[in-house]
């Protein structure tokens, strides 16, 4: 993977304040959204176009919920980071996701600097997981 | 979630009126019909005993009547032998035969000179003398002798003052019997004395026929006396006249419906020297349990009768049965105490049943209590939760758009963007607030109206300039048609279902559309409805659209906010205004929200 090439963000979440957050610390960090979804349906749909190399995907949203989306994007490319955004740290719900493919999950009332962390953090973990089975 | 119904108090409270109703009734049927058993038991049972009582006690009675019409018999024999006896003294005979063989010659002398005669003749006086002795052995009345005309020649009570010694008596039955039909006796009443008595004759015989009569007499109270204690006995002659009685004030009465009818008037005077003869006042009772059960002044007896061995007397013993008078009161104080002992019974299992009824009501409404509490209390925590997780959300967006500003040098347009989202996301929080804090207001009932009579039209009206923007920025045109129409109504609150409902249909109607709002005024009705041409709501969401958090299917089209509060403030403010909110339309054609309230306060 290239360091001058952004990596591409694909973000659901059906309140705008929070895409508009979540995307200004994406942004902050040096990763590109490159798409953005209001519910898990049109998540799914903008997929194949964006070609996202992160999605990050809220758990409550209208239409298709984010464990659903989950699935289907699953089910259409296993490499994809999937990192679930959640506001309940709730323990089934998490479980769930993670039992489902996702890659990680994330609070998004964490403070702006720990986001930034947790996200970066979570991206690496992720790049290490892809080459493991290559060495 | 759907909550739970209202706990049915009402249906409980009927249900216990019902079940108290029913367990009334049925004590009240109950004691009547055990009351109404025992009467019946208690008058049966009765008449039972004391039939069987009866019956015993008259067969007791019958036994002993004939024991003593045994004793009557025998005196009745030895009276009627005593004459027979006497006729054959010789000396009797000689006696009779002189003066008989005398005939007229003595007959036709004075009753006075006959007299001198019959006390001058030595075998008179040694006869008289004799007879006396027997008639004071023997207790007898009177003892005499009468030649063939009649004529006393002897008699016991020859020294007494109205001694009748000489005195014709052929005209009497007895003595007419004796001549005839060679004995006799019969019944009298003495002429003299006015007693009743018994005369016996019998015929002095000799060869060449009968030569005189040899009486003996009775009277009633020396026979009274052999018929004993009883209270009650008495001997009867055949036409139902009391010749001799235990009680002496009987003899002489007629026993009314124990004989047939009473001698004629003349009979009575001629035969008793009774005018008018007083009838036994013998009745019976109302109800006889015996045939043989009467009633003589005022108490219950038992009447036994029997007639004397080859007489034309008849005894009637009434025996008391005075334990008969007792003894029916007792079975119905008995009978009335089983029956008020029902009562009681029926009393208490009615009011144990009564209270097991109300308790098992009590635990009933606690329970529906209970369960609605437990409902209650776990939408307050559902409410909690979507609450807190609505309003942490956009302060956790808030908070971090916050810290980006501070944080990283923005361009002006991203700081405007940031602020613009800032000032619309707490915008939003402060309508769930505000929602929130109505919905928890109207829970509690603390609802209260201001209600003032006001055109409800006008209201609409500037309720729908202020909505008016919103709607533009949908390119939404709203279409208002209201007739004047006038209701008492809370404006403030009025206004709120009017901005919901309006607000709801432009969030979920597509740009471009029309929304129709509408005010009716119809049979003391202002309906106001709002018609949109969303996507509708299907049937089975209907029931779950006027509660609290339901956020159904519809989506709003243009990214707007739904607290799912809305429709249920406005069903309670319909609600308290005593109206009432429909939903209609199909699915695909839009829904028509239509609150209707009542043109004018109930009792303004």
């Amino acid at each position: 993977m290239s360091d001058e090439r952004k990596v591409r963000v694909l973000l659901a979440d059906d309140e705008s304040h929070v895409r508009l957050f979540v995307k200004s610390v994406v942004t902050a960090i040096g990763f590109e959204v490159v798409a953005e979804a209001a519910d898990g349906k049109k998540a799914v749909e903008l997929f194949d176009t964006a070609a996202p190399d992160l999605v990050l995907l809220d758990i409550n949203m209208p239409v298709m919920d984010g464990l659903a989306a989950l699935k289907a994007l699953r089910a259409k490319s296993g490499s994809v980071a999937i990192i679930m955004l959640t506001s309940l740290a709730s323990a089934d719900v998490v479980g769930q996701s993670l039992d489902a493919g996702a890659t990680y999950h994330l609070r998004k009332d964490l403070p702006v600097s720990e986001l930034k962390e947790e996200l970066r953090d979570a991206w690496l973990a992720h790049l290490q997981d892809l080459e493991a089975p290559a060495q | 979630m759907v909550p739970p119904p209202s706990p049915p108090a009402n249906e409980l409270d009927t249900a216990l009126a019902a079940r108290l109703r029913r367990i009334r009734v049925t004590a009240a049927v109950s004691a009547a019909a055990f009351v109404l058993a025992t009467a019946v038991a208690t008058v049966l049972l009765s008449n039972r005993t004391l039939s069987s009582y009866l019956a015993g006690a008259a067969e007791e009675a019958d036994e002993e009547v004939k024991a003593i019409s045994g004793v009557v018999d025998q005196t009745f024999d030895h009276l009627a032998a005593m004459p027979r006896v006497l006729t054959n003294s010789n000396e009797l005979r000689a006696i009779a035969m002189r003066y008989s063989a005398r005939g007229a010659e003595f007959a036709s002398l004075s009753r006075a000179e006959r007299f001198q005669q019959l006390r001058r003749d030595p075998d008179v006086s040694r006869s008289n003398a004799g007879l006396t002795a027997v008639r004071n052995e023997l207790n007898y009345d009177l003892v005499y002798g009468l030649d063939t005309n009649g004529i006393r020649i002897v008699s016991s009570d020859w020294d007494q003052p109205l001694s009748l010694l000489g005195e014709r008596l052929d005209d009497r039955e007895y003595f007419k019997a004796a001549i005839a039909e060679r004995s006799g006796h019969m019944f009298a009443v003495a002429r003299t004395t006015r007693i009743p008595v018994l005369f016996f004759s019998a015929p002095i015989e000799s060869e060449s026929g009968p030569v005189g009569v040899m009486v003996v007499r009775q009277d009633s109270e020396q026979l009274g006396k052999i018929l004993g204690g009883r209270p009650l006995s008495m001997i009867v002659d055949g036409a139902g006249v009391v010749v001799a009685a235990s009680r002496r004030e009987l003899t002489l009465t007629h026993v009314g419906p124990l004989a047939g009818a009473p001698p004629s008037v003349e009979a009575q005077r001629e035969t008793y020297a009774q005018d008018p003869m007083r009838i036994l006042e013998l009745t019976r009772p109302s109800r006889p349990l015996h045939p043989a059960e009467w009633r003589f002044e005022g108490r219950p007896y038992l009447a036994s009768t029997v007639v004397l061995t080859d007489k034309n007397y008849r005894l009637i013993v009434l025996s008391p049965i005075e334990s008969l008078e007792m003894t029916r009161p007792l079975h119905y104080a008995v009978g009335t105490m089983v029956g008020l002992f029902g009562v009681l019974v029926a009393l208490l299992v009615s009011r144990r049943a009564e209270g097991l009824a109300r308790q098992r009501h009590n635990e009933r409404v606690t329970a529906a209590l209970n369960d609605r509490l437990v409902a209650l209390n776990k939408d307050k925590d559902r409410y909690l939760g979507i609450a807190a997780h609505d309003l942490r959300n956009p302060l956790s967006s808030m908070r971090g758009l916050a810290e980006l500003m501070i944080e990283t040098p923005l361009e002006p347009d991203q700081q405007r963007e940031f602020l613009d989202t800032i000032r619309r996301t707490s915008d939003e929080m402060l309508h769930l607030v505000n929602d929130l804090l109505d919905t928890a207001v109207i829970e509690s009932g603390k609802l209260e109206l201001r209600r003032k009579d006001q055109d409800v039209s006008a209201l609409v009206q500037r309720r729908i300039r202020h909505l008016e923007p919103h709607a533009r920025q949908k390119q939404i045109t709203l279409e208002v048609d209201t007739a004047p129409g006038r209701a008492a109504i809370d404006a403030a609150r009025f206004s709120q279902v009017i901005d919901n409902l309006v607000s709801n249909a432009i969030k979920f109607s597509p740009p471009g559309s029309t929304v129709r709002i509408a005010l009716r005024v119809e049979n003391d009705q202002v309906a106001f409805s709002v018609q949109d041409q969303g996507p509708g709501i299907p049937a089975e969401e209907r029931q779950l659209l006027f509660r609290s958090f339901q956020k159904l299917s519809a989506q709003p089209t243009g990214g707007e906010k739904s607290t799912g509060l809305g429709l249920a403030i406005v069903k309670k403010i319909v609600d308290a205004h005593g109206g009432t909110i429909t939903v209609d339309g199909a699915p695909g054609s839009g829904a028509r929200f239509t609150a209707t309230i009542p043109a004018a306060a109930p009792g303004a």
